[in-house]
């Protein structure tokens, strides 16, 4: 049974309180739609002190094709009764008491958030996490010293392919990353270079697929990725990869 | 034992393990995975399919869904399809008339189905032989007077395989074409 405390602890790692020369930053427990946490930044002094957010909502919803020219009338409209006020896309507070911080900054975390997924659903903008840079550090950050990157091998027809990520498996095994976004482009290559390298039977490389879930992909495409290799959602990389070293090499049983 | 080729590896094992493996794949929850769209076979522009991938865990499988429809028939005409490799189980809105093999679970009394049917893995998990799955679903039970609407029979019918309900709107049966 875990204890209340343990609980308290580990509840306690996610929050951050960092100070750069006037301004505190917070990283609270809120999740924006990408699944970036939501930051408020805290300025002042004595006993008054302003939250805000610093546009955290729009860059978290970032690139959207186009923001409406009345950008700060429609947050105010979704933050308007939490009491905050906006300005140039930055949501802020009213000078607040020390007794009073706690609340404000959940109140501020929480209507940055508020507005980030509204946007999403209003604008229908595309979740550009950087999904590459954040699988990249995922990778490093999990494989590090058994991680290759640009990773070359050949296919059938002998051609070089490079594979963005290869990880060092057992008995000198390998397994191979590709990447791909929903694009036309990306998807045939990917198909191109995982077939050619699967048709070469190389009994030492195994050969995974990952895509950012976060885009709207069509299952016809995803069906095409199959052909090469098994094509695994970003979110599930990290448990896919632990499965390929338990299982020796088979992405998933079925 | 027999060679079974699971994700492009080879394993050895006895039909009942590569049944009960198929039985841990029916148990398992899916995610269909993708927008899907209606296409046209080259040689039969009557009938249209799509196909959907599934996943567990965020991890594609040799599993799909596809769907069969025929919007020129003259009656409402659908299939809907669990593919593993091959079918291993399936809804068919039809009014044909079914006959069922005679070795069937005691619990299907009606060796003549008329009318939209479903033939399910574990009534006809039985015709698999040698490690390969039935070449045809030989059994089927009629569908429930309860379940009626494309869209109720497909949710229906991704609730028996354990496969995620999508959003509503995801699919849609295509308008039948009516015959000058």
């Amino acid at each position: 049974m875990i204890t209340t405390e343990e609980i308290i602890q580990s509840l306690t790692r996610f929050t951050s309180v960092k100070q750069y020369q006037d301004v505190i930053r917070v990283s609270t427990h809120c999740l924006y739609p990408s699944n970036g946490k939501v930051s408020v930044f805290i300025v002042g002094g004595n006993n008054s002190f302003m939250v805000k957010d610093e546009g955290g909502a729009l860059k978290a919803i970032y690139p959207l094709a186009e923001l409406p020219k009345n950008i700060d009338k429609r947050i105010f409209n979704i933050i308007r009764n939490y009491g905050l006020q906006v300005k140039n896309g930055n949501i802020y507070s009213r000078l607040v008491t020390k007794e009073q911080l706690p609340a404000t900054i959940l109140l501020v975390a929480n209507a940055s958030k508020e507005v980030a997924d509204q946007f999403v659903g209003k604008f229908n903008s595309k979740l550009k996490r950087n999904f590459r840079d954040e699988l990249a550090k995922l990778l490093d950050g999990q494989f590090h010293n058994r991680l290759h990157r640009d990773f070359q091998s050949i296919g059938q027809s002998n051609k070089l392919h490079k594979f963005a990520y290869a990880i060092d498996l057992f008995d000198e095994r390998k397994l191979l990353i590709n990447t791909v976004v929903n694009d036309p482009n990306s998807i045939n290559a990917c198909v191109v270079s995982t077939l050619d390298v699967k048709q070469a039977n190389h009994s030492h490389l195994n050969q995974m697929i990952i895509y950012d879930e976060g885009e709207n992909w069509r299952s016809e495409s995803i069906s095409l990725l199959q052909i090469g290799a098994p094509v695994v959602a970003y979110s599930h990389c990290r448990e896919a990869i632990q499965k390929i070293e338990r299982n020796q090499g088979l992405v998933n049983p079925f | 034992m027999f060679l079974i080729r699971i994700s492009d590896i080879y394993i050895r094992m006895e039909n009942k393990d590569f049944i009960q493996m198929i039985d841990e794949f029916m148990r398992r929850p899916k995610t269909l995975i993708g927008w899907p769209s209606w296409y046209e076979l080259p040689d039969n522009i009557r009938e249209l399919r799509m196909k959907i991938p599934l996943a567990i865990n965020g991890i594609t499988t040799d599993g799909s869904i596809v769907l069969v429809a025929y919007p020129y028939a003259a009656e409402q005409n659908y299939s809907i399809m669990l593919i593993y490799k091959q079918c291993i189980s399936r809804i068919d809105w039809d009014y044909e008339e079914h006959v069922n093999s005679s070795d069937a679970p005691e619990s299907i009394i009606s060796l003549f189905i008329d009318g939209p049917h479903y033939h399910s893995w574990e009534d006809n998990k039985r015709f698999c032989r040698g490690g390969l799955l039935p070449e045809r679903l030989e059994n089927a039970r009629p569908l429930s007077d309860k379940i009626r609407g494309f869209d109720n029979v497909f949710r229906w019918f991704l609730g028996e395989l354990n496969v995620v309900q999508p959003p509503a709107g995801l699919i849609e049966l295509p308008p039948r074409v009516k015959l000058l």
